[in-house]
């Protein structure tokens, strides 16, 4: 578990509301319901960083406090496409080639 | 050598056991603890079956300091950084983006791990029905044109590379 700290944080009366009516569905209490937002906010950030080239799958699994098995779990959840770029694929692939024919 | 991309999509491929076999294979500490060691402390079942296939079959590489200091990049990209001065002839399996456009800029050779089974079908090590069944157990980790591609390769047997 990463340290904590406390941020103060004026948030509008409607998501108020709303985190009190998940807090008593979840059985918790307001402040766990807004933390349990800010991390699914968080994670979906992170994946959309990771599927554009700017964090790596490592580092982003680092900044959640996950592993990377749970990235690509949640990316699949979120169905959010993670992978090389049509460029780095393209060159993966001429590599492919050339390593199949020195095979044969 | 693997990062942790590259091992688990191998691994869920069911392609990892014979990469390691017919390829030499090396890990950097950093990454093993990324997959094996942090991966059955969070209680996921596939690191222990990872570290089964890893253990006594690929080189487990030391990584002393990190060279880099890339804060885009977690320890286990950082750790390959770190050792690829020191390995020659070295080929990086990953299909992390961001990590990948890194090696490009350094000139390192990379191979995303949807191009294995095609090489390993092309190789006669594993049929073209293998190879697709493995690149069927890829499909939901890896993007959809890559698995066309790969498919497409798989078929034409590497002849589209010869024309470009």
């Amino acid at each position: 578990m990463k340290k904590s700290k406390v941020i103060p944080l004026r948030i509008p009366e409607n998501l108020d509301e709303l985190a009190a009516l998940s807090a008593r569905e979840q059985h918790t209490d307001k402040a766990t319901a807004l933390r349990q937002w800010m991390h699914q906010g968080a994670a979906h950030y992170v994946l959309g960083l990771v599927a554009e080239g700017r964090v790596s799958i490592g580092r982003a699994a680092e900044l959640l406090d996950l592993t990377v098995y749970d990235l690509y779990h949640l990316a699949e959840t979120h169905g959010i496409e993670l992978g090389a770029s049509d460029e780095q694929r393209q060159q993966s692939r001429a590599l492919a080639a050339k390593l199949a024919q020195e095979g044969q | 050598m693997l990062d942790a991309d590259g091992i688990i999509k191998l691994y869920r491929a069911g392609m990892l056991d014979l990469v390691i076999r017919t390829f030499s294979c090396a890990v950097p500490q950093t990454v093993y603890d990324e997959v094996v060691t942090k991966g059955k402390a969070y209680f996921h079942q596939d690191a222990e079956v990872i570290e089964t296939i890893l253990t006594g079959t690929v080189t487990i590489i030391p990584v002393y300091r990190h060279e880099h200091q890339e804060s885009r990049l977690g320890t286990g990209e950082l750790g390959i950084l770190s050792i690829l001065p020191r390995e020659q002839n070295t080929i990086v399996v990953s299909d992390d983006r961001r990590f990948l456009a890194m090696l490009a800029t350094q000139g390192t050779p990379f191979l995303t791990p949807a191009d294995l089974p095609v090489v390993l079908a092309q190789r006669g090590i594993v049929t073209k029905g293998e190879a697709k069944e493995a690149l069927d157990r890829l499909r939901p980790m890896i993007r959809l044109a890559a698995y066309w591609d790969a498919l497409q390769d798989l078929e034409l047997g590497g002849r589209h590379h010869e024309k470009e």
